[in-house]
């Protein structure tokens, strides 16, 4: 471990714990705590990545999550990133966005052709010819991609959590957890959430060789541990803001959703980089990531170092340096070092050379990264006079230039900012009730201002949390001494001074991009993506905002920032989507189903029984159950359809509003076909409606539609201001439809209801027992046979059922599934919201003009169906077409075809054998069916295959069957039994 | 997490779901103290509870031997036995995993209180258990999901007792 330090008060790792991993197949080895990129650095690893674009040598430039140039990937996770990921014993780690090696990648060979590459090309260079343009797509995706992902490896998916709290501090710092300490002892209840594996923030690395401050963030961290009002959570990024306080912490176990009372904001400042020329190279870092490397992994960064400053942060870091032997070749400053306080001139007393109102033009590189520096004064305009320029040789350049706010959750919660030309920085300005900016993002620097800040905002946030009422606490006011540089950003006549690390943009890009007439930030941001990369922007909006504003002679205000959507951080897309939780509903009889050898299928939220057998003999089994039901009795569970009791001395008039078809006159002990549609028409939903008694009716709806038609139900009631009640008993009762001419046979015995057709007709009602429980029966026809619908309580159905499959069985009753269901009603004409009806059809298209009584004064829809009736272009049409190879590949949503023209698709088809023919269901615009009543459908190989129309229903057009049953009609044949 | 919550289907309870405009009649009628804010509950002696949903909508859980309301549909009420799946949730970490779980800030509730809620994805109710059923919470929700609401309870107290 050749750049390994001798142990540092307050550092992360645990020297006694050593880990071995691999990196591009070289053994490497570390220590635990230690973040990957420490690990490889303490090993003499310069160059740990590769740019997106030219594929230049990257390496540490943050050490604080925000180093996406180097980003690692194992065989089961990619794009780790390498600067704050801990070190596990045994992974293989490789690079990402490497063609070759990291030492040798081919792709680098990119950057002889950068003035070809200019910000944009690909807009202006692939577009013509457009037949090519998936040709280069390719291509550019091959290349640009980052990271490779293994689609066979199965994630352990964490449940999303929830966590309620008074107050939340986001941000571990001297100002958060000062606000915590505050809010616990106001009495609050206070959650610390801070993005690192331990709390400190910029106190733990900033000045670490300042022994006060590591005493001060010890005395921080033991009082916040000893309050048992705090919960700390470490390793949590708050990935976003949310209306009412909800702010979603991501950790390795996940998601937990943090909805708090009051929320701070200590999330500190990101430290800026500067431009100059090759400032990209390895060696050139922030120098609080260098601090960082040292404070927490006591990793020397290099061996001799230049500074670059704009401010006190820059000889404190100096001095931090020096404390553990790093030598300093010299300080340059971007302006008076006589104006940066105690610690610049304690540097000079150490004989640093000190630089001021200079700058770097450019590191010069060696082979793997800063062998000197070329430092320049600056002239009064703040050009580099490269006259008197003067080289040093180093293999480090540490720049300390400026800040930006870490105010991703700010933006968020809507909170504007604002320029402040002191700070040269942007400061938040009001903030919504029951949120603070504390600490730095607010533009607050100094330690013992921090700390009362927090101080300060912990008690509001507590107090409204809590409800109290407490005085104006005293804060600090904000820095009046600049910690930011207003224009870090110098030319560079080759063109290599980046801007935006992720995405390889230059200065030259960004001028490029405002000359071209992107002047606003956010279309400059879409075109020149900065911003757009995996940082999203800490990094390089704030200078990307400067060299705007100067390219266009505007203020900072009126160029205008960005907002950082959700997330902060990107999240795992295993911890975005949680467990995997797929509520499916199972009907009472499912069990029956399965011990029948069911194929289930899931319908919406509910597993059904598709059919019953093997499913090497699905045709087989699904033409055997509908031959069941032409020809004997079968048994449906019917469970899913929504039930709806609605009760009360206006349930009529609420009937007769929320149906086209007139409901009030339905008379007691009979149903009626129920249609609903929706205000402006569109079928939404059909069942039936039974009337019980003067003021109660019980309502089916389609398996998906009872949720919705429920809440609909609801909302009327409210609005109308109708005295009726509903209820929902989709999941309360259960029920069956016994279906065939034998159907009454098989009932019969275990009812105490007349059966007989005189007492109990068509589309009758009943209430009784079945097997000595309470049912209610409906003589229904959906299948076109006589049956019943059998609707009980949940137990009872079971027992029923039972019981109805043993009387039965001398009728060879089967249970039948929904593929012999959907077959059985498409023979009857019948439709399937939802199936043969889409988010456009109303009803006079569908066929269902009879079901619309528009002499009623009023009903949801009516007025637009009026509208819509004379307006009708297109039809559902039933058609056959003879049983062959290309008519039995017709499927749903193949298209009618007229002169190359798409007039029409298939909503329902099926191969009959009852009919002898396919059969099926269409939408066709008017004109488009032969004179011979024929039409084309187009199948999936492109074949055109001719289809008739035909009336409907296919089978038993006088309704005899159902109306009437089989088993009272003399002579009249079953079809089933034919097929 | 202390422990793992066991989870229990709760037997011999009926419960009675009460709607119309009679609903306080009918329910004062043999429960004189029924409560009458809304999403409050009374506990009764053998565990079970009232609790008022609404100004005409009560849920009654009783022993099924001693049912105290039969079933009945008049024009102005509906009296009818659900079939809700029971569990009753106790044991360690009951709490935290609710309060893990659950949308709800249940911290500082009331006993008295009577929540509807979503839990790993359907909707349910759930209350303090009492008396003969001990310490936990009953919860109840639409039969058609027990199964699912069974494993899915297990599988999210078992990962919330892991730490995961």
């Amino acid at each position: 471990m050749t750049r390994r330090l001798p142990p540092i008060a307050g550092e992360w790792i645990n020297r006694e714990k050593r880990l071995d991993f691999t990196f591009e197949g070289r053994s490497v080895s570390g220590f635990e705590g230690d973040s990957i990129s420490a690990a490889l650095m303490a090993n003499g690893e310069v160059v740990l990545g590769r740019s997106f674009k030219y594929h230049r040598p990257r390496s540490v430039m943050s050490a604080a999550n925000h180093d996406v140039n180097v980003l690692v990937q194992t065989a089961e996770r990619t794009n780790i990133r390498a600067d704050v990921e801990r070190v596990e014993s045994g992974m293989a780690l490789m690079p990402v966005n490497v063609f070759g090696s990291l030492k040798r990648d081919r792709a680098s060979l990119l950057q002889k052709f950068k003035r070809f590459l200019p910000v944009g090309f690909y807009y202006k260079a692939f577009y013509r010819p457009k037949g090519m343009f998936p040709f280069w797509e390719r291509r550019i995706r091959a290349i640009a991609g980052l990271g490779r992902v293994d689609t066979s490896w199965r994630s352990e998916r964490p449940f999303a959590t929830s966590h309620h709290t008074d107050v939340l501090v986001v941000g571990g710092g001297a100002s958060g957890m000062s606000a915590a300490l505050s809010a616990a002892e106001a009495g609050a209840r206070v959650v610390l959430a801070d993005e690192n594996p331990q709390l400190g923030g910029s106190l733990h690395y900033q000045s670490f060789s300042d022994a006060s401050r590591h005493r001060a963030l010890k005395k921080l961290i033991a009082a916040v541990e000893a309050e048992p009002g705090i919960t700390i959570l470490t390793g949590a990024e708050a990935c976003g803001y949310y209306g009412h306080h909800l702010v979603p912490l991501v950790t390795r176990e996940g998601i937990t959703k943090v909805q708090a009372k009051a929320v701070v904001v200590a999330t500190g400042a990101f430290e800026q980089p500067a431009v100059f020329g090759n400032n990209d190279v390895p060696g050139v870092m922030l120098a609080s990531g260098a601090q960082r490397l040292i404070a927490r992994y006591a990793v020397q960064p290099c061996q001799r170092a230049v500074i670059l400053t704009a401010n006190e942060e820059g000889y404190h870091a100096a001095l931090d340096m020096l404390s553990v032997g790093l030598e300093l070749a010299a300080v340059v400053d971007l302006a008076a070092s006589a104006d940066r306080g105690g610690a610049a001139a304690e540097i000079k007393n150490k004989g640093i050379p000190v630089f001021d109102h200079s700058a770097i033009y450019e590191t010069v590189t060696g082979k793997s990264g800063v062998a000197a520096i070329e430092i320049c004064p600056l002239d009064e305009g703040g050009n580099l006079d490269r006259s008197k320029r003067t080289l040093i040789s180093a293999d480090g350049v540490l720049t300390s230039v400026g800040f930006a706010p870490a105010a991703a959750l700010l933006y968020q919660a809507g909170v504007k900012f604002s320029y402040d030309p002191v700070l040269h920085q942007l400061v938040p300005g009001d903030q919504p009730k029951g949120l603070y900016a504390v600490g730095r993002v607010n533009g607050v620097y100094d330690l013992s201002d921090k700390q009362v800040d927090g101080k300060a905002c912990g008690k509001l946030a507590a107090a409204d949390a809590l409800g109290q009422t407490v005085g104006q606490p005293k804060r600090p006011g904000r820095s009046q001494t600049a910690h930011s540089h207003e224009y870090p950003v110098f030319e560079h006549a080759k063109g290599w001074n980046f801007v935006d690390m992720d995405e390889d943009l230059t200065l030259k890009d960004l001028t490029r991009a405002a000359e071209e007439g992107f002047d606003n930030i956010e279309l400059m941001k879409r075109f020149s993506t900065i911003g757009m990369g995996p940082s999203q922007g800490k990094h390089s909006n704030m200078n990307g905002i400067r060299i705007l504003a100067r390219k266009r002679n505007r203020s900072i205000d009126e160029t205008g920032s960005t907002t950082a959507r959700p997330m902060f951080h990107p999240v795992p897309v295993k911890a975005l989507a949680g467990q995997r939780l797929r509520p499916m509903r199972r009907t009472v009889l499912h069990d029956f189903h399965a011990s029948h050898g069911a194929q289930f299928m899931e319908a919406g939220h509910w597993l059904r029984p598709e059919f019953y057998g093997l499913e090497a003999d699905r045709g087989t089994a699904i033409s055997a159950e509908v031959a069941a039901v032409r020809s004997g009795a079968g048994l449906i569970d019917i469970s899913t359809l929504g039930k709806i009791e609605i009760f009360g001395v206006d349930a009529a008039e609420l009937m007769d509003r929320l149906y086209t078809m007139r409901m009030s006159n339905i008379n007691e002990g009979m149903t009626r076909y129920a249609l609903m549609v929706d205000k402006t028409g569109i079928v939404i939903d059909d069942g039936l409606a039974a009337r019980l008694s003067e003021n109660r009716f019980y309502v089916t709806t389609t398996s998906g539609t009872s949720d919705s038609s429920f809440a609909e139900m609801q909302k009327r009631i409210l609005e109308w201001g109708l005295d009726v009640d509903i209820l929902n008993l989709t999941g309360q009762l259960g029920a069956i439809n016994i279906a065939g001419p034998l159907s009454r046979q098989v009932l019969g015995p275990l009812t105490d209801i007349d059966l007989s057709e005189e007492a109990f007709p068509f589309l009758a009602v009943r209430q009784g027992l079945v097997f000595g429980e309470p049912a209610l029966l409906m003589r229904a026809a959906f299948v076109g046979e006589l049956s019943y619908e059998i609707h009980m309580a949940p137990a009872a159905l079971e027992k029923a059922v039972a019981a109805i499959m043993d009387t039965g069985e001398s009728v060879s009753i089967r249970p039948f599934g929904v593929e012999a269901q959907r077959l059985l009603r498409l023979e009857k004409g019948h439709i399937i919201v939802g199936q043969d009806t889409d988010g456009l059809t109303n009803p006079f298209e569908a066929g269902m003009s009879w079901a619309v009584h528009a002499e009623k004064n009023y009903f949801v829809g009516k007025r637009t169906l009026e509208c819509l009736k004379p307006k009708r272009a297109r039809s559902l049409v039933g058609f056959t077409a003879d049983i062959d190879e290309a008519a039995l590949k017709m499927a749903e949503c193949h298209l009618v075809i007229a002169d190359g023209d798409i007039r029409g698709r298939i909503t329902s088809v099926a191969q009959s054998r009852t009919i002898g023919k396919v059969i099926g269901l269409a939408y066709v615009d008017d004109g488009t069916v032969r004179a011979d009543g024929s039409f084309h459908v187009r199948i999936s190989d492109g074949r055109m295959v001719k289809v008739s129309r035909a009336d409907l229903p296919f089978y038993d057009p006088d309704d005899s069957r159902q109306r009437l049953g089989v088993d009272t009609l003399d002579g009249v044949a079953v079809p089933g039994e034919a097929a | 997490m202390t422990g793992i919550p066991t989870i229990a289907s709760l037997d011999g309870f009926i419960l009675f779901h009460i709607r119309g405009t009679a609903a306080r009649e009918a329910v004062e009628a043999v429960l004189p103290d029924a409560p009458t804010a809304v999403l409050t509950v009374h506990d009764l002696v053998d565990g079970g509870f009232i609790a008022c949903l609404g100004k005409k909508e009560y849920f009654l859980l009783t022993h099924s031997g001693q049912p105290l309301l039969q079933p009945e549909r008049r024009d102005n009420l509906t009296v009818y036995a659900r079939s809700d799946a029971l569990f009753l949730l106790s044991g360690d970490g009951v709490e935290e995993w609710l309060k893990r779980t659950s949308s709800l800030d249940l911290r500082n509730r009331p006993p008295e209180e009577f929540l509807m809620s979503r839990l790993l994805k359907i909707s349910c109710w759930l209350k303090k258990a009492s008396g003969a059923l001990g310490d936990g919470y009953l919860i109840g929700c639409d039969p058609t999901y027990s199964r699912y609401f069974t494993r899915a309870l297990e599988t999210s107290m078992q990962s919330c007792a892991a730490g995961k």
